[in-house]
């Protein structure tokens, strides 16, 4: 009885240990692990970066499931080789993390999104008043919080640089004093939003682009004074454009130098990626489908990125589809 | 030949859609009418908890620790709860603890007769398990969504779903309790002559009334794991600490409040515990 006990606990340390080093195997050794976060725009960048991986290059590639924290702690550990959709502007250690060598920038995706405060468009055809972030104050009857007498608005999680930033806003335009700013998970944020939709309720949060939010429900930009640099640190005026950016870690280069090479060239645009998210959204198909989609016809684009090889390989891979 | 063939397929997430969407509309106004009370209520049990100062609460826990066990307890559970005001945690504490209250209050007043129901009949009782083995299983974060469309984001989605996740072991052990009553017992009740209902209040419910508590003892220790879940859905309190700490990446301050719902789970777990532990003695006095 004793020897069967001794033997199974043998057994269950041996099978531990091999598990263990079985994953790490299969994790260092010949793919590279891309973080995927939960939104579609990144998922379909992914999904890019994967075919032109694998088909061009020849190496495998898995997409791990992450939160924009744990991705740059992964990025950070080496659990992780490369994201292709980092918003370095909400990572607050994003400068000092360069700096140290944590992990390293290879090309600015698109950098021509907007964020900011957004109010459904149908409301602001009700109350045409409702045009800039100064004029909430007048509105708050619109937005009531249950919980408090002041008004609601709505923004992403903490620790987003872009929550911080609004959380100066409402102290220096005094939104404070009529409104409360409610902090949310983004999955939570779009709940409300698709409730408020679905009544035509008034709602106003924060959101960004490109994002099928914004493909989904028609949403306006609440206006605000022009961006300039010091104004911003303070919490005054717009958003502005922040740089999407393709990040590794750097022992990716010296371990793929052709792949990385053809990261460093990836470079796409808000609109571009909004077109492939539309048509995720309309033909109901996944990110896979509209990579091929977008791949399929936007070849002057992506054939500049990669080797002739590759190109020849991808797009052998692209017509047998 | 391995792969289950793709052209073979019936999904049900359209039907699911197309229904969830049809209660949005059609029961809107009963929604609303569920989450103001259910928001009532809970400032109410807010409102009662700040009612008492820190202090006293302290030595009613320290107090109930010694008579409940000994001395030795009632020094361990006062300190705990000393600990997490230490902590910065008393006000947030306060929030929890009010979600698990009312939670636990509506659990016990549906899941009991619930329990009951299925003690008396085998029917309601092949219906009720698998409900309770999906209920227990579903992952909470498919509820939670739906939750913020029907009662808006905060405190009254966050007992919505702590319900959900935390009544059926309560369920359980009221059926548990109800039909394992010792047969001679109600042989007895019968040959004197008692109608069902004093059968079940004089008879059926106190003899298991330690297998109930027992079973708002797990109701609660279920209610409080879904509290930090219940902070994605905007409700504040511990939870939300431990969401912000990670989100911020700060360990420190996620342990902090982690040890804070430990701290408050062992108050809640013992003190229910030992109050289910008098019932078992009262009942087997009697007898």
């Amino acid at each position: 009885m004793k020897l069967m006990k001794k033997l199974m606990i043998f057994v269950a340390t041996l099978a531990i240990v091999f598990s263990i080093s079985a994953c790490g195997a299969l994790q260092d050794e010949d793919t590279i692990v891309i973080g995927e976060a939960s939104w579609d725009s990144n998922k379909f960048h992914n999904q890019i970066a994967r075919i032109l991986i694998e088909e061009g290059y020849g190496v495998e590639v898995d997409l791990v499931t992450a939160d924009t924290s744990v991705m740059v702690a992964s990025l950070k550990a080496d659990n992780m080789d490369l994201t292709m959709e980092l918003w370095s502007d909400n990572i607050p250690s994003y400068q000092d993390d360069i700096d140290a060598g944590d992990y390293v920038e290879l090309s600015v995706n698109f950098d021509d999104n907007e964020q900011g405060l957004y109010i459904p468009t149908y409301l602001q055809e009700q109350y045409p008043g409702l045009q800039t972030v100064q004029d909430l104050p007048d509105y708050v009857h619109l937005f009531p919080d249950l919980d408090s007498d002041k008004g609601l608005i709505l923004a992403g999680p903490n620790g987003w640089s872009a929550t911080s930033f609004l959380k100066d806003k409402m102290v220096e335009y005094n939104l404070d004093d009529d409104y409360k700013l409610k902090t949310l998970e983004t999955a939570t944020l779009y709940a409300t939003l698709a409730d408020a939709y679905a009544n035509e309720d008034p709602w106003v949060g924060y959101n960004w682009t490109p994002t099928w939010v914004s493909g989904v429900y028609d949403l306006t930009l609440l206006e605000d004074s022009e961006y300039n640099e010091e104004d911003f640190a303070n919490g005054i005026g717009e958003f502005p454009s922040v740089d999407v950016n393709v990040v590794a870690h750097p022992d990716l280069e010296t371990n793929y130098p052709e792949v990385v090479e053809f990261l460093r060239n990836y470079e796409t645009s808000s609109e571009l990626t909004s077109s492939a998210l539309a048509y995720m959204q309309e033909n109901d198909v996944d990110a896979e489908a509209a990579a091929i989609w977008f791949l399929l016809e936007n070849e002057d684009l992506w054939s500049q990125w990669v080797t002739t090889d590759a190109y020849d390989s991808t797009m052998e891979y692209l017509n047998a589809q | 030949m391995f792969i289950f063939p793709e052209s073979i397929r019936f999904e049900i997430k359209d039907i699911i859609d197309a229904i969830f969407e049809w209660v949005l509309v059609t029961f809107n106004d009963f929604f609303d009418v569920v989450a103001d009370t259910i928001r009532m209520l809970f400032n109410l049990v807010e409102l009662g908890l700040n009612y008492f100062p820190w202090w006293l609460m302290v030595i009613g826990v320290a107090y109930a620790g010694y008579k409940l066990y000994n001395y030795k307890m009632g020094i361990l559970l006062s300190s705990m709860l000393v600990t997490i005001g230490l902590f910065g945690l008393w006000q947030e504490m306060i929030y929890t603890l009010a979600i698990i209250i009312i939670s636990v209050f509506v659990s016990v007043i549906v899941g009991i007769p619930f329990g009951i129901l299925m003690a008396k009949s085998k029917v309601v009782e092949n219906i009720i398990k698998p409900i309770l083995d999906a209920m227990q299983t579903m992952p909470s974060f498919v509820y939670l969504i739906p939750a913020i469309m029907l009662f808006s984001f905060g405190k009254v989605p966050a007992v919505f779903a702590t319900t959900i996740y935390a009544i059926p072991p309560l369920i359980r052990l009221t059926f548990l309790g109800i039909s394992s009553v010792d047969e001679e017992v109600v042989e007895a009740g019968k040959s004197f002559g008692s109608t069902p209902l004093q059968m079940l209040f004089k008879i059926e419910l106190p003899q298991s009334l330690s297998t109930i508590m027992t079973g708002v003892n797990q109701t609660t220790m279920m209610a409080m794991a879904m509290v930090v879940i219940s902070s994605m859905i905007g409700a504040e309190g511990i939870g939300q600490i431990v969401l912000d700490a990670i989100d911020n990446l700060e360990v420190g301050q996620g342990f902090q409040a982690g040890f804070a719902i430990v701290f408050l789970a062992i108050i809640l777990d013992r003190l229910l515990q030992g109050f289910a532990n008098t019932f078992d003695k009262g009942v087997s006095q009697d007898a």
